[in-house]
């Protein structure tokens, strides 16, 4: 671990709005109602539902007419290849499920079908998870 | 404040589930218990509640301090994680919520433990299920919990009709009650909301994405911050837009190595137990607590001149405050902090020294 104090003697000025004094105490210590709107009903938002990550795609192109071909304007962009933050930059159409089961509301893979795509990724986060209990 | 024996309700199993709290009994032990209450009188809140709000100033000014000097290799903390809390914090990104535990005997001032500032749970306990257990077994009684109004109020902090992702362990029923409970409240300040599992956050190349590879521009997470920074997706953390509740500036206060800074910065603060990375700097028994555990994991109390176990972990040393027992029960203040306001309390209760993740919850009232 590097040393990542700041120099004697350098000045780091104070957050401008910190002025972290104690509030006061509130007169009304008990909330007057405590509604649910959707816990212990049938309506939640749809957890039970979830599955586990998809791995996503999108394709690549040399041209905006390349991508136009497949999908709309509206969802060609120019970016960055995964995974790269400066230089060489694409078209890309949109984001689609890799397993093609993201149903109407996904893009899916236009009109020409996968050819030179990128792999998006899911699972990134979460493996601690499966070790450690997580709360405090 | 006192214990004090209570008739249980009737039914009590079925009205915690009809409210989504499932796990009020674990293993065939239970983990809430209403054959008893805690008792205190309104001076004793009004201790607690200025106590925490003190408390979180002192918190609040020693993330400053930190951030001022660079005082991360005391938090055991390296540069990637340095980056985060340093633009988090001048970006003035706000905090939702956190639980600080007290030992308060009701002779001396509330006095802290540790501050439970990025994953704090039995949160739904201490809101929800207390309030409807005072209310159905004595309406007119007070309680120290506005934990509910206060947490719709705070979300209200964002521009209205915000799309707010949620990521949680969901296989976790505590973890999953908590996050589930704080949508409910999220949608009650006129927001949008949308779950996830923690593993079902994706990377696009350029956004973290939801499940309809959409961009997540808010994202609630219920899982630690020194978590994510050692997994893959941590190299994508920088370079993100997306913002974070709770923030990562918490990462200093979830941190129990900002004890020992707590009580460098403010020595003698009555709110306060002497703190410190070195043993032999505080004298009479120690409590010696790793800086990322959990639920208690690791801790040990450590009498004068005690051997101690060898650790891989890195540690603080604080000085010895039991907890009072009442019936040999021995019991913990958690005191709720939304935004920067002390909102609330939750007991719980242990026959050991150590508050686990076995302990128990024990509702509350106040009177005078």
């Amino acid at each position: 671990m590097g040393d990542l104090k700041k120099p004697e003697g350098m000045h780091t000025p104070r957050r401008p709005d910190a002025q972290f004094r104690p509030l006061r105490d509130q007169p009304q210590k008990k909330s007057h109602a405590v509604p649910l709107l959707m816990l212990g009903g049938a309506a939640l938002v749809g957890l039970t539902a979830l599955g586990r990550g998809h791995d996503v795609q999108r394709n690549r192109y040399d041209s905006l007419e390349e991508c136009v071909h497949d999908y709309s304007t509206g969802q060609c962009e120019l970016d960055n290849p995964v995974g790269y933050s400066s230089g060489g930059l694409r078209y890309y159409g949109p984001w689609y499920r890799s397993d093609r089961g993201g149903g109407a509301s996904d893009p899916g893979p236009g009109r020409s079908g996968p050819h030179l795509v990128e792999f998006g990724t899911r699972g990134g986060f979460g493996s601690s998870g499966r070790v450690f209990a997580r709360a405090s | 404040m006192r214990r004090q024996a209570c008739t249980p309700r009737t039914d009590w199993q079925a009205r915690l589930e009809a409210q989504g709290f499932g796990f009020h009994t674990i293993d065939g032990q239970p983990y809430w218990r209403e054959d008893a209450c805690y008792v205190f009188d309104a001076r004793e809140i009004d201790d607690i509640e200025a106590a925490t709000n003190e408390l979180h100033a002192l918190c609040m000014e020693a993330v400053d301090r930190v951030v001022r000097d660079g005082r991360y290799d005391d938090l055991g903390l390296d540069a990637r994680a340095a980056a985060l809390i340093e633009r988090s914090w001048w970006d003035r990104e706000p905090a939702l919520y956190g639980r600080m535990d007290l030992v308060h005997d009701g002779s001396a001032p509330p006095r802290l433990l540790e501050y439970n500032a990025d994953t704090p749970t039995a949160l739904f306990e201490a809101s929800v299920a207390q309030w409807y257990w005072l209310q159905d077994v004595a309406p007119e009684a007070d309680q120290f919990n506005a934990i509910h109004e206060a947490l719709v109020q705070r979300w209200r902090m964002l521009p209205p009709s915000s799309h707010v992702h949620f990521a949680a362990c969901y296989d976790s029923s505590e973890d999953a009650l908590t996050t589930d409970y704080l949508i409910d409240t999220c949608l009650q300040a006129g927001h949008r909301a949308t779950a996830l599992d923690i593993e079902q956050v994706g990377w696009s190349g350029r956004d973290f994405i939801d499940m309809d590879n959409l961009p997540i521009d808010r994202l609630f997470k219920l899982y630690p911050w020194e978590w994510m920074l050692a997994e893959p997706f941590a190299m994508h953390l920088q370079g993100s837009r997306l913002r974070w509740i709770e923030p990562a500036w918490k990462m200093v206060l979830s941190n129990k190595a900002v004890l020992p800074l707590l009580w460098e910065y403010f020595p003698g603060h009555p709110n306060l137990l002497p703190a410190s990375r070195r043993r032999g700097d505080l004298d009479g028994p120690v409590v010696r607590k790793p800086c990322w555990g959990r639920e208690g994991a690791g801790v040990i109390v450590l009498q004068p001149g005690e051997a101690e176990s060898a650790t891989s972990e890195r540690c603080i040393y604080q000085a010895f405050s039991p907890l009072p027992s009442y019936e040999g029960r021995h019991a913990l203040v958690g005191s709720w902090v939304v935004g920067d306001t002390a909102v609330g309390i939750g007991l719980r209760e242990d026959d050991g020294l150590i508050t686990r993740n076995t302990s128990c919850f024990v509702p509350h009232r106040f009177e005078g």
